[in-house]
């Protein structure tokens, strides 16, 4: 039987999706069958960051009973499985995201790992995601509003019977003003599962014709390395980073656009003759 | 960034004092009372303490459980009035509409909730509605209680028989 677990964070915009999709891409390299689940069904983002936007079917067609759960999994990148959700306004105002629950515990036996993006928020649909897995893990930022919401998110997963197993600091900058990792541990009463740096390169992963997780695109900076770790105490083994596809030196790229240039001056000859 | 202009950059930033930030010392502090109001330990012995728990724990004002028109539980107290009601609602329900989930009722002031668990009826009273998940969480709740509630009476009947007269 896989394990479900939920990503919730409470507060919108705390890099909970781009921690789904990179944890689930570091549980698959450790050679373990992952599927993600998008059940931002409102305001779906996991497809894109897994560069996956033109799926057919998706969670929204199998909340609505037109489809089933395994007519929406998709090969995403790095090995992991996915389920996206839709980006129709219309479905989502007839979805019933209350099935989510046995729709995930109905192919909880074929994988290892699922991962639950949650939406932000405490709403019917965040519920519905909690209650859908059997573990939630909190995604915060180290700032009073963000922790504030966490709070909130650990009250409304207890009262579920959805058992939060620890917290996840993201975007940490390691400024003076941040709340102490040990503060919002005392203060939600559940541990520091990793803390993944402010890292430019996470954005830069997505905003790519071709978006990739960070994790695949650049396994070996600052949060791709954090991510790793947090993946390896769920997995409980050692992940190897992927190789890391070599940018050509400085001499290269100059030399490069020297022969580049040489090329365009003969294909010009050619064509005027 | 380089390792190098990211260190330059950490001791330009020390050097200038440019973190010119604050840990939030009176925020942590109203955050750490927030939730220690919402401590949720239920641990009761009879089962109208859980009820009242349960109460606080998922925002209701009464729950009441019933089997086949007699009380099983209740919050209140008494119930009966309620349970009968709920139970021919259901029963009159079920025979309109296929396999009906939840019945809410909105009152003027409040919310009625009658939804069918594990062969039981559950009746919560609220000031708002709650969603079926929220409801079948506070249901499983009960039935686990009352469930070791039978085990424990078991075992006490059965120490009572292996006393010798």
């Amino acid at each position: 039987m896989g394990r479900i677990i939920t990503i919730v964070s409470g507060k919108g915009g705390v890099g909970k999706t781009s921690l789904t999709a990179n944890l689930g891409v570091a549980l698959s390299q450790a050679g373990l069958k992952v599927l993600l689940v998008d059940a931002d069904v409102a305001m779906a983002n996991l497809s894109l960051i897994l560069g996956m936007q033109s799926s057919p079917i998706t969670l929204h067609d199998v909340l609505l009973g037109e489809s089933t759960i395994n007519d929406a999994v998709y090969d995403g990148p790095g090995g992991v499985f996915f389920v996206p959700s839709g980006l129709s306004l219309e479905a989502y105002r007839r979805v019933d995201s209350e099935r989510l629950e046995s729709v995930i515990k109905g192919i909880q036996e074929n994988y290892d790992f699922i991962l639950i993006d949650a939406p932000a928020g405490i709403e019917k649909n965040v519920m519905a995601a909690i209650a859908a897995g059997d573990e939630t893990i909190i995604v915060t930022t180290p700032d009073s509003p963000s922790v504030a919401d966490a709070i909130k998110i650990k009250l409304v997963a207890q009262r579920l019977g959805v058992n939060p197993i620890g917290l996840i600091i993201n975007f940490a900058r390691n400024e003076k003003g941040e709340i102490k990792a040990q503060d919002i541990t005392r203060l939600l009463e559940l541990p520091v599962m990793g803390i993944v740096p402010e890292d430019p390169e996470i954005r830069r992963s997505f905003m790519q014709e071709n978006a990739l997780p960070v994790i695949l695109r650049k396994p070996n900076c600052p949060s791709s390395n954090s991510i790793r770790k947090i993946a390896e105490k769920l997995a409980g083994k050692n992940i190897e980073a992927s190789a890391e596809e070599k940018k050509p030196g400085f001499f290269s790229r100059l030399f490069g656009n020297f022969g580049k240039k040489k090329q365009t001056e003969q294909i010009k000859k050619t064509t005027q003759e | 960034m380089g390792f190098f202009s990211k260190t330059i950059g950490r001791l330009a930033s020390i050097l200038l004092d440019l973190d010119d930030t604050q840990q939030p010392k009176e925020q942590i502090a109203v955050l750490g009372d927030f939730l220690a109001k919402y401590k949720f330990e239920i641990d009761a012995s009879s089962m109208d303490e859980f009820l009242g728990l349960l109460k606080k724990k998922h925002f209701v004002d009464s729950i009441t459980v019933s089997k086949a028109g007699e009380v099983i539980a209740s919050s209140e107290g008494n119930g009966i009035g309620e349970s009968f009601a709920s139970a021919a609602l259901i029963e009159f329900i079920g025979k309109q509409l296929e396999d009906p989930e939840t019945i809410l009722m909105k009152m003027s002031d409040c919310w009625f909730m009658i939804f069918p668990f594990n062969q039981n009826i559950y009746i919560v009273k609220a000031g708002t509605n709650l969603s079926t998940i929220e409801l079948r969480a506070l249901a499983r709740e009960i039935d686990v209680f009352l469930k070791k509630e039978k085990t424990n009476r078991a075992k006490i009947n059965g120490a009572a028989k292996k006393i010798p007269n």
